[in-house]
Order: structure tokens, then C-alpha cells, then sequence
């Protein structure tokens, strides 16, 4: 293919990590604001590179490239090079990869500008976009293991980035071995990859899936899984998601919100076709996706801290794209990816420039009627709030729908239930998600404020990034609109005699590069019907927020709070979660460490065998010892008595 | 034409030394230099070997024979393939990096010490270069005199139990493998590694003499449950010792394996696998538990070698071309990190005379470039992409388990890759706990608050280690495609020998 | 006719033995040493002549040499040792105690 283009590509990929040098290491030269313009213009080049590749070449061709940088891994037969695959699927995750973060980038020259490690920052933010590239790009699964680690790298950098504060460090270093677990998993499900099939290129292992048997293709793709629960927060390993909130709030946006933690829903979707070889795996998968949306929703309805809130958002959304893999809906689940990102960046930056707004508070019961003095971010926040509830005409309204019903028509032969039950629970969540957004929304915005502190509006370098993240989210919708929602909307277009084809651009954008499991059959009908079942809930929902929370402080509200007051308390502490992991794992670990260690090393080893093997030498040499005195004459007679022997023995032979 | 550059590579530290002798004892910065100066010259000749060096020929190249002890057959001959190759090179870039670390730690008797450091190096590089079994022994047994030294003389307090502890465990094995090395030069009728490499043992003689040789070589490396010996040694030694203990002295016992016992004694390497595989793995995870409860952060780090070597030797006796050149490249990673910690150590107990973890916290804020350092050899440590220590340990993972050999050894056998493979985590554990406590967190301590960044001169030491760590893990070709064919060439003299 | 030298030198030998098994003083010890060292020269001697092999003189020649030697060092320490230890008594000058 065109070379010059194929250099397009490797330069916006190794772009930020070139950001991230210059920052790093020239860091003390610059002043901060150019720090953060440089940071900005090396994703925005990038992004922009991306952009004349997709529309140059990914557009008008179904074909895959590979553009190979180096050679990297010799592990025998075969090779993992350090090259890219440029599909239709990775560009246009590497195009909402680059612009989300770019806008964050910028942002983040307004929310960071007092900090102090503004160049640190800035270079870690450039680094976690190199690794979050490679991650999208890599051609073969073992790269993409270095773009997974990576990522996880700086978002344990990034945690920790306020690292003066033990939470803070903590919170790092959780997050980092949680997704090491993760990892581990991973790594293990590649290598049973490479040895079953010789190859780590992600087409080869997709061209070849459909030979492998299927206990193999399920303990392969249940460990690929388990890395993905690590990395996107899913449970058992979305623990560490909520602790990580302790970073600064544009990191918790681009690295916890729109891009790290999506890693495992395209993972999943690039070794689409491995993962359609073990159907238990994809019951799983929906089964753990949709019970993670429903059980991280309940929490986000109790907690107060307005990130946290997000956070267990986060991790539901995730939940919903997860089902929607499990249904081998991958189009569904990367357009929902695409979408959230939008949205929820939106939504964290918000917080951020609520947060800002307050110098730091992050309590919403603390907070309250900023409507008037935030009017920008008020409004953005309402948007992204109904967004997010799934309202039409919204983006998320699509994608959450277009899921649900992929997830409702789903046949699953190893788990016949599992479809009807991840879609009843899906379904639910949509009802708690419309329900704890509108909750922080009032809590936030409406009623009277309940600070001490004169709340500011933040300055436009913050604002515009949001405004155009909020273009994005709520325009961006019927590009992945579903046939029934095209269907109703065909009906006025009717009335005028036109015939309108709206299809869903964003399947057939991304149709060539992912894995299909057959054509499904369509029931408009059906799905018409579920379209105002979902609507309807998510009404519900906001309505029942807004009823609630609005003019606070609510009766009925105190009544529940009086009422309920175990079962929130236990919601409110996370069903006591970490407790329990601290509990049964952490703990453990270090009092079988110090007890093996103790045994082991100093007892066993050096007092049993060491000491015995001391003792016995001890003792020899003390026995000995009666021959060696010091008495001139009695060496001397031990010498001869020995030479005698000797030579007794000399002659006899 | 015949070229003696190893030759002159190994006895090119004598030079140095030699200056130094005359020099008087007080004119400690010329004493310094010297020896730094002296110390270049070994690096600049191996580089030189780097580049004419046939990354095409899988044998012995620049070898080299002089007759010594005829009636014996034993001969002084030197030479090198790709696996010694790259240990040769690390052994060039640690002695000056170690002289350098040393200049303000060592203040006494500064003479002294720096000629044994270069008699060390001597020593070192003749252990890798030697050919001949009888003259590998000398060197292997050089190198305890200088070790001896290093660590009596500038230890820390509890010096002499370790020093003590150190030369028996190390003259038990070595005496062992003395009597092997004669048993073997016996029926070979010569000491040469090419002559031995075609000699046939009986199983019996096998067994023994693999228990002979693999004793010695176990606990150099130390494997578990050898190397208790290893944390003391660690944490009483010098900085300089420790480093080079850790990058260098403890590929000894690796690459004694490499190069003899698995081609030597093919059929004992079969049938005592699983109990070496058992060991190594019990080694990977035992020590990286040990490690995460170690009040001593310099005893943190021994622990961490003692688990990083169990994943060598998994990687060695996996038998695949693949492992064993993941485990050669893991030995390289493994001498760059852990002397980098170790140099980092170093750095804080010159600052703070303290190990202890606990007595640090927040160093990151008053040494951030220090604490950049650190992160870099953690991070290599625990095997993040994009560092050398990932290439290696991925090497060896995958090797290990697409090894025919290992699934023949039973059925199950892939399970200690698994296992292994666990390392990682536990890894993380402690590497990350033990940068959190040392360099994140508040800085409470008034001591802590007063520390200041790395002068130019601790800087110049760590950054050739850190520059490796991330090259090698992401520029693979050059080493791995050296390494490759004489590993290969190993595996085919151990399939050749297997009855 | 041999038989004769080989005695002398065996009676020059056990007592040099004897004196040095038996006798504490260092010195004493020392000259014991000698003893034996020159019988074993009349030993070399008498066997060169007995055979006509003169490489016997020579290395009678060594010993004495090498006694010379030997009892040059041997006084110089015995003297170290008396101004260390302030006795020439083999039985005072032990650091090997029991």
C-alpha cells in the first residue's frame, strides 16, 4: 500500500510517546503552559494523522494493513514483531482514542495549572496515549500485551501522581497488582495462544480459530476474560476502579472513563472470532458483564463522593458492553465504547470542573444549586445526565438499546437462560443508571448550595473540550443506530411518499474487521417494543431522581434512609468487598509469607540443616582437637606413627 | 592469523592492577582514577569483541591454546559463543560502573580494595571465557579470594558471619565439583571442552557427576534451598559487592549449567528435571514471598534474585531454544535491575547509613530523579513490556511451555509454567510495596526531608544499566540473534549425548 | 662395605629424632634437625660412591646448603620467639592449647 501513509501511521503512534520524552526529560526547561501545549499538539498531530489515514485509505477499503515497525520477539518458529494493523476496527479506536484525549489534554492545562509536576503529569498523560495506541494497533496479540501493561503503568503512574499521600500510593499500587492478576491471566490464556497456534498475529489466530476444540478455545478465551475483568473493572477485579479515583479527575476521564478501561471490551471484539469458539465462555462473559451492571449501579445510587459515583457508572457501562460481547453483539459493544467515551469523559470532566469550581470538594451533599453560579457546566451536565439515562435522542439511547436487544435475541445453547437473565438485570440497571444520574445531577445542581466557598466557573481552556465532547455525545448516536429505531423513523419520511434507507453506519463501517456469527434475524416488531420498554424505563428512572432529589431534603428520602438503613449501609460500603478481598487475600498473603519465610529460611534451613550440619562439624573438630595441643613432641609422634602406616602399607603392596 | 584478544581481554584489568601497586596507598584520588580509567579498558576491548564477533557461527570463536600442563592435558584455552558473549559484556560495563559507585562509599584501605575489584574482574571474565575444565575451575575459584575480601574487609557489621557463610557454601559445592571436573577429564583424556563435549558417561557416572557439577553450580546461583547464604552475603557486603554478587557472580552458576551440565550429562539432565523444575518453581514463588516480608530493603532485593534466578533455571532446563535464550537474556535483564537496585541501595545508605524500609517514605519528593531510576529497575524487575526483563521472562515462559521436552518429562509438567508464570504477580507485590514505602507517601522524617538528589557522578551509574533495560527490551534482534545459534548448538550436543 | 654408612646414618638419624621428640629447647630442636638432615648427606654420599653415580655428591651438597639455610631462618625465629614469648621452650609456646 502507499508508503508514505503507512508512515502516517507509525508517526501518530509513536508520537506521544516522543511528547512524553520531551516532557520528561526536557521537562525543566519549560514552562508549564508549554508543557501542556506540547503534550496537547503531539495527540492533536496524532489525531489529526489518524484522521488523514481513516479518510485516505481505511474508508474506501475493506482490506486490513499491516505496517511493520521492527522485529521484537523470536520465540522460535515464529515471531511477535512490533508492527501495526490498521483496520477499520483500530482506527476508529484509535480515532476516538487520540481525540478524547487530546481534548483531555487540553483541559488538563486548566484543571492542572497550580500543580506543581505539571511536566510530570503532562508526561505520563503523553505516555499512557504511546501505550494506549500500541494497545489499539498492535498487530499481535503479545504487542498488545505491552500496550495492556503499559497502560496499566501509567494509570498506576497517574494514580499515584498526588504520591505525598499514602491513599493515594495505595490506591496505585491496587490498582496495579489488581491488574496484574488480570495480566497474569492474560499472559497465561497468550501462551496457550501461541502454542496452539503458532502464530501471535491477530488474523492468523482469527483465521485459524476455527479449528480449535472447544475445551481448549474455553480455558483460552476464560483467561483472556479474566485479563479483560482486570483492566475494564469487571467483577471479581473492578476493585481497584473506585480507589482510583484519587487521581487527578482528567486522568480518572481519559485513563478510568473513555479509554484503559474500555481495553478489554476491543480486546474481545479484535479475537472476536476465538471468543465465538466457546460459547460458555460468551455466557460468562454476559453473565459476569450484566451482573457487574446491575451490582456497581446499586452501589452508584448510595455513594456521595461525586467521582465515586462516576466510577461505579463507569463500571456498569462496562458491564453493558460486556454483555453485548457475550452476545457476540461486538459491533453493539464497540459502538457503546465509542459513546461512553464520549459521554462519560464528558460527565468526568465535569465533575472536574465542578470539583475546581469548589477548590477541591468532592462531597455532593456538600454541594447543591450550582446551577446558578455554573451555568456552563450545568447545562452540559444535564445533557450528559440524559445521555446517559438513555434518552432519545442522545447517543447512549442507541447504543445501550441496540444492546439490549442483541442481548434479549441472543440464543446461547450452552446456557439457554443466560441471554433472558443478563437482559432482565440489563434492564434494570438502565432503570438504577437513569436513576443515580439524575440523583447526582439534582444533588449537584438544583436546591441550594450548601458550601462556604464562592463556586467559579471554569476558565475556557476547560470549558471548550467539554462543549466539543459534548457535540460529539449528543449528535454521535444515529451513526450506530439500530434497524427499529431506523424503522419508526421511516414511517413520517412514508407519509411523505420518500423512502428512506437508514441503516446502521457504524456496524457496516466496523462489520469488516470484526467477527460475525451469521446474519441474526431481525424483528422490527420486537424490537420497536423493546425500544419503549427501555425508553420508558429510563423515564422512569430520571422522573423518579428528579422526584426525589430535586427539592431536597425530601421526605420520602428520609423515610427510605430511616427504613432501609442496614441494606444502604451495606450498599453504601460497597457490600463490603474490599473488606472481604483484604480479609480472605491480602492479609493472608503476608501472614503465610512471614510464617513460610520464617519457616522456612530460618528454621529449617539454617537452624535444622545448617545447625545439624554445624553441630556434626563441631563435634569432629572438638575430638579432634586432643591431637593437636601444642605439645611439640606429641605432633611430632602423631607425624611418624602416621608415616609408619604409610609406609607399612608402601611395603606390603 | 591468530587473534589473542580474549587473552588480552581477560588479563587486561592487570594492568591496572599493577599500576595501582606502585601507587602509595594515600594518594587516594589517583588511586580512584586509575582504577576507574584501568577498569575501561576490559569494556573497550569487549565491545571491540562485539563487533568481530560471527553472529553467524555457533561455536567457539577467538579461541585460544597454549600448552600448560602437558602431561595432564591441560591446556590454557579460552574462547567465546553467544551465550558468554553478552555475560562478558555486562561483566565490562559493571566493574567500571562499580569502581565508580564505590568512590565515596569505600574509604578505607582504598587501594586495596580497588585491586581486587580488577582482580575480580580477571577472574570473572576468565570463568566465562575458559575452555578448559581444569582452568574454569581456577577462575571460578579466583573469584571467592577477591569476594573473600570485598566483604570482610568493607562489609556492614555482621560481616564476618556472612563472609564465613559465603566461602563454605561456595567451597562445598566447588570442592565437589573439583573431584567431577577430574572424573570427567579422566575419561575424557582431556580437560578441553571440545574433547569432553564428546565423551559418553555411563547413566550411573552421569547421575554422579551431574550431582557433582550441579551442586556447585546450584548454590552459586543459588537455587532453593541453597541460598540462604545469598541474603547475607547481599546485605553485609559493600555496595559494589553486592552488585557485582548479583549482576554478575550469579549467572556463574547459570551459565556453569548451560555450558556443562546440560551438554555433558544429557541423560541425568532427563531424569532429575522434575526435581529441578520443582525446585526452581518452589524457588520463584517462596522467595517472592520471602521478599515481600523483608524488613531490609537490600535483603528485599537478594530475595527477589533468589526468585528471578528459580525462573532462569525453569527457563534452562526447559530445554527449548527459545527458553534457554530467554534465560541467557533474563540473565542479562536480571544483572542489570538487580544491580541497579543494588546501586540504588547504595545511594540511600550513603545518605541515610540505614536499610531498614520503614525508615524511609516520600523520598520522591526531595530525590525525584532517584526515584526515576528506581521505577525503571522495579519496573524491569517485575517484568513490565517494553523492558528487558519482560523479554526475557516472556522468552523463557513461552519457551518452557511449547518445550517438547518439558510436556515429555509427564504428562502434567506444564503446570510449573503456570506456576512460574505466578512469579509476576508476586513480583509486583513486593517491588511496588517496597518503592511505595521507600519513595512515595508523606516525607515525615526530618532526615528524609533533608536528602538530596544524585550528583553527576551517581548519575553517570545509573544510567547506563537504566539505558539498557529499556533498549534491550524493546531492540530484542541483536542480542536474542546471537545468543540463538549457540544455544541451539548446546541443545543439539545434549540431544547428540541422550541415549 | 655400604652396610656400614646406611647404620651410621640410621644411629645419626633416630637421634636427631630422639632429640627432637625429647628435648624442649628450640635450639636444641633445631640441632636435632641438623642431625637428621646430615645423615641423610652421608647417605646421598655413600650411595654415590657406591654406585659411581657423583649426582649423590651434589645433592649432598644441597642439603648442606639448604641446612645452612634452614638454620639460619630456624635461629632467626627461635630469637623472635625468645623476644616474643621470652623463652626458647618448645612446651611455653603454644597457641594450640587444648
Amino acid at each position: 500500500m502507499n508508503y508514505e501513509l503507512s508512515n502516517l501511521i507509525i508517526i501518530a503512534t509513536l508520537l506521544p510517546f516522543g511528547g512524553a520524552l520531551l516532557n520528561g526529560i526536557f521537562g525543566k526547561l519549560i514552562s508549564n503552559r508549554l508543557s501542556g501545549i506540547i503534550a496537547s499538539l503531539t495527540i492533536g498531530v496524532s489525531f489529526v494523522l489518524f484522521v488523514i489515514f481513516y479518510l485516505y485509505v481505511v474508508k474506501n477499503s475493506k482490506v486490513p494493513y499491516v505496517i511493520e515497525i521492527s522485529n521484537w520477539l523470536f520465540l522460535g518458529k515464529f515471531q511477535a514483531d512490533i508492527s501495526l494493523l490498521a483496520d477499520r476496527l483500530s482506527i476508529i479506536m484509535s480515532l476516538m482514542v487520540t481525540g478524547v484525549s487530546a481534548l483531555i489534554h487540553v483541559y488538563s492545562i486548566g484543571y492542572m495549572e497550580k500543580e506543581k509536576g505539571i511536566k510530570r503529569y503532562f508526561s505520563y498523560l503523553n505516555l499512557f496515549v504511546g501505550f494506549m495506541l500500541v494497545l489499539v494497533m498492535a498487530e499481535n496479540i503479545v504487542l498488545m500485551f505491552v500496550g495492556w501493561e503499559g497502560v496499566g503503568l501509567c494509570s498506576y503512574l497517574l494514580i499515584g501522581f498526588w504520591f505525598s499521600e499514602e491513599e493515594k500510593a495505595n490506591a496505585a499500587r491496587k490498582a496495579f497488582i489488581v491488574n496484574r492478576i488480570g495480566d497474569l491471566a492474560f499472559i497465561l490464556g497468550i501462551l496457550l495462544i501461541l502454542s496452539y497456534f503458532n502464530t501471535a498475529s491477530f488474523r492468523l489466530i482469527n483465521d485459524g480459530a476455527y479449528k480449535l476444540p472447544t475445551t481448549i478455545a474455553f480455558f483460552i478465551t476464560i483467561l483472556l476474560f479474566i485479563g479483560a475483568t482486570g483492566k475494564s473493572a469487571q467483577i471479581p477485579l473492578y476493585v481497584w476502579l473506585p480507589d482510583a479515583m484519587v487521581g487527578p479527575t482528567p486522568v480518572s476521564a481519559l485513563i478510568h472513563a473513555a479509554t484503559m478501561v474500555t481495553a478489554g471490551v476491543y480486546m474481545i471484539t479484535r479475537l472476536g472470532n476465538l471468543f465465538l469458539m466457546s460459547e460458555m465462555t460468551l455466557a460468562i462473559i454476559m453473565l459476569v458483564g450484566s451482573f457487574t451492571a446491575l451490582f456497581s449501579a446499586t452501589i452508584a445510587i448510595t455513594q456521595n463522593d461525586i467521582k465515586k459515583v462516576l466510577a461505579y457508572s463507569t463500571i456498569s457501562q462496562l458491564g453493558f458492553m460486556f454483555s453485548a460481547a457475550g452476545a457476540y453483539a461486538f459491533s453493539a459493544a464497540m459502538f457503546h465504547l465509542v459513546t461512553h467515551a464520549f459521554f462519560k469523559a464528558a460527565l468526568f470532566l465535569l465533575a472536574g470542573s465542578v470539583i475546581h469550581a469548589l477548590s477541591g470538594e468532592q462531597d455532593i451533599n456538600r454541594m447543591g444549586g450550582l446551577e446558578k453560579y455554573l451555568p456552563h457546566t450545568s447545562l452540559m451536565f444535564w445533557l450528559a445526565s440524559l445521555t446517559i439515562a438513555g434518552i432519545p435522542p442522545f447517543s447512549a439511547f442507541f447504543s445501550k438499546d441496540e444492546i439490549l436487544y442483541k442481548v434479549f435475541i441472543n440464543e446461547n445453547s450452552v446456557v439457554p437462560l443466560a441471554p433472558k437473565i443478563s437482559y432482565t438485570m440489563l434492564i434494570i440497571t438502565s432503570f438504577l443508571t437513569a436513576l443515580y444520574i439524575s440523583r447526582l445531577y439534582f444533588k449537584v445542581f438544583t436546591g441550594d448550595y450548601k458550601g462556604s466557598l464562592k463556586p467559579h466557573e471554569s476558565p475556557k481552556v476547560m470549558l471548550v473540550p467539554i462543549y466539543i465532547l459534548t457535540v460529539l455525545f449528543a449528535i454521535f448516536g444515529p451513526i450506530g443506530m439500530g434497524s427499529g429505531i431506523g424503522h419508526i423513523l421511516e414511517i413520517p419520511a412514508r407519509i411523505f411518499g420518500k423512502d428512506l434507507h437508514l441503516v446502521n453506519t457504524f456496524e457496516r463501517l466496523v462489520g469488516p474487521s470484526i467477527a460475525s456469527f451469521g446474519t441474526i434475524s431481525l424483528d422490527v416488531s420486537l424490537e420497536i417494543f423493546m425500544i419503549f420498554i427501555s425508553v420508558i424505563v429510563a423515564f422512569a428512572g430520571w422522573l423518579l431522581g428528579r422526584y426525589l432529589y430535586c427539592h431536597q431534603p425530601s421526605p420520602v428520602v428520609e423515610v427510605i434512609n430511616q427504613k432501609f438503613y442496614r441494606v444502604q449501609n451495606i450498599i453504601y460500603r460497597k457490600y463490603f468487598v474490599d473488606e472481604v478481598y483484604d480479609f480472605l487475600i491480602v492479609k493472608p498473603y503476608y501472614y503465610i509469607s512471614r510464617s513460610l519465610f520464617e519457616l522456612i529460611d530460618r528454621v529449617i534451613i539454617e537452624f535444622i540443616i545448617i545447625g545439624f550440619i554445624v553441630k556434626v562439624t563441631y563435634i569432629t573438630g572438638y575430638l579432634l582437637r586432643f591431637f593437636q595441643n601444642g605439645y611439640l613432641y606429641k605432633i611430632i609422634c602423631v607425624g611418624l606413627i602416621g608415616l609408619g602406616i604409610l609406609v607399612y602399607f608402601m611395603m606390603g603392596k | 592469523m591468530e587473534l589473542h584478544i580474549l587473552s588480552y581481554l581477560v588479563f587486561s584489568p592487570l594492568l591496572g592492577l599493577l599500576i595501582l601497586f606502585f601507587i602509595p596507598r594515600d594518594e587516594k584520588e589517583l588511586i580512584k582514577n586509575i582504577a576507574f580509567i584501568s577498569s575501561i579498558i576490559p569494556l573497550g576491548l569487549s565491545l571491540l569483541l562485539l563487533f568481530m564477533f560471527d553472529k553467524t557461527n555457533s561455536g567457539f570463536q577467538f579461541e585460544t591454546l597454549v600448552k600448560w600442563i602437558s602431561t595432564l592435558n591441560i591446556n590454557y584455552h579460552v574462547g567465546v559463543d553467544g551465550i558468554s558473549l553478552f555475560l562478558i559484556l555486562l561483566t565490562t560495563l559493571s566493574v567500571p560502573i562499580v569502581i565508580l559507585s564505590s568512590f565515596k562509599y569505600i574509604t578505607e584501605s582504598e587501594k586495596f580494595y580497588y585491586m581486587m575489584v580488577l582482580f575480580l574482574e580477571i577472574a570473572m571474565l576468565g570463568t566465562f571465557l575458559a575452555l578448559d575444565l581444569v582452568l574454569f575451575f581456577l577462575f571460578w575459584e579466583a573469584m571467592l579470594i577477591p569476594m573473600y575480601f570485598i566483604i570482610a574487609i568493607w562489609g556492614g557489621d555482621n560481616k564476618r558471619y556472612a563472609t564465613f557463610k559465603f566461602v563454605i557454601y561456595t567451597s562445598i559445592g566447588s570442592v565437589l565439583m573439583l573431584i567431577g571436573i577430574f572424573y570427567v577429564g579422566n575419561l575424557a583424556g582431556s580437560f578441553s571442552i571440545n574433547d569432553v563435549y564428546g565423551t559418553v558417561f555411563s547413566i550411573k557416572e552421569q547421575l554422579l557427576l551431574f550431582g557433582a557439577f550441579f551442586l556447585a553450580f546450584a548454590i552459586k546461583v543459588p537455587i532453593f534451598p541453597f541460598h540462604t547464604w545469598l541474603p547475607d552475603a547481599h546485605v553485609e557486603a559493600p555496595t559494589g559487592g553486592s552488585v557485582i554478587l548479583a549482576a554478575i557472580l550469579l549467572k556463574m552458576g547459570a551459565y556453569g549449567v548451560i555450558r556443562f551440565v546440560i551438554p555433558l550429562f544429557p541423560n541425568a539432565v532427563v531424569l532429575l528435571a522434575p526435581l529441578i523444575f520443582v525446585l526452581a518453581v518452589v524457588g520463584i514463588i517462596y522467595a517472592a514471598m520471602a521478599s515481600y516480608v523483608q524488613k531490609d530493603l537490600k535483603r528485599l532485593v537478594a530475595y527477589s534474585s533468589v526468585s528471578h534466578m528459580g525462573l532462569i533455571i525453569l527457563g534452562l532446563f526447559a530445554l527449548s531454544s527459545v527458553s534457554i535464550s530467554g534465560a541467557v537474556y533474563q540473565m542479562i535483564s536480571h544483572g542489570l535491575s538487580t544491580g541497579s537496585l543494588f546501586l540504588i541501595v547504595g545511594i540511600l545508605y550513603e545518605r541515610r547509613h540505614t536499610r531498614l524500609i520503614t525508615e524511609y517514605g516520600g523520598i520522591a519528593s526531595a530525590m525525584p530523579m532517584f526515584s526515576v531510576f528506581f521505577m525503571i529497575a522495579s519496573l524491569t524487575s517485575i517484568a513490565v513490556p517494553f523492558t528487558s526483563g519482560f523479554v526475557g521472562e516472556f522468552m523463557v515462559l513461552f519457551g518452557a511451555y511449547s518445550s517438547d521436552f518439558l510436556k515429555n518429562v509427564y504428562e502434567y509438567s506444564q503446570i510449573f509454567v503456570y506456576v512460574a508464570a505466578s512469579g509476576m504477580l508476586f513480583g509486583a507485590i513486593y517491588m511496588l510495596w517496597a518503592y511505595q514505602k521507600v519513595a512515595l507517601g508523606p516525607n515525615i522524617n526530618l532526615e528524609n526531608q533533608r536528602l538530596f538528589d544524585l550528583s553527576l557522578r551517581e548519575f553517570i551509574v545509573l544510567l547506563p544499566y537504566s539505558i539498557l533495560m529499556i533498549v534491550l527490551g524493546i531492540h530484542t534482534e541483536f542480542v536474542v540473534s546471537r545468543i540463538m545459534p549457540s544455544v541451539d548448538r548446546i541443545i543439539g550436543i545434549f540431544y547428540a549425548g541422550l541415549r | 662395605m655400604i652396610y656400614h654408612y646406611v647404620v651410621l646414618s640410621l644411629i645419626l638419624f633416630s637421634l636427631g629424632l630422639i632429640t627432637v621428640i625429647v628435648r624442649r629447647n628450640l635450639i636444641v630442636i633445631l640441632i636435632g634437625i641438623e642431625f637428621m638432615l646430615n645423615s641423610v648427606g652421608i647417605l646421598f654420599v655413600s650411595y654415590a660412591r657406591f654406585y659411581n653415580n657423583y649426582i649423590g655428591e651434589f645433592v649432598a651438597l644441597v642439603i648442606m646448603l639448604i641446612a645452612a639455610c634452614e638454620m639460619a631462618i630456624g635461629l632467626s625465629i627461635v630469637v623472635a620467639m625468645f623476644r616474643i614469648y621470652g623463652s626458647v621452650k618448645s612446651n611455653d609456646i603454644r597457641e594450640l592449647k587444648n
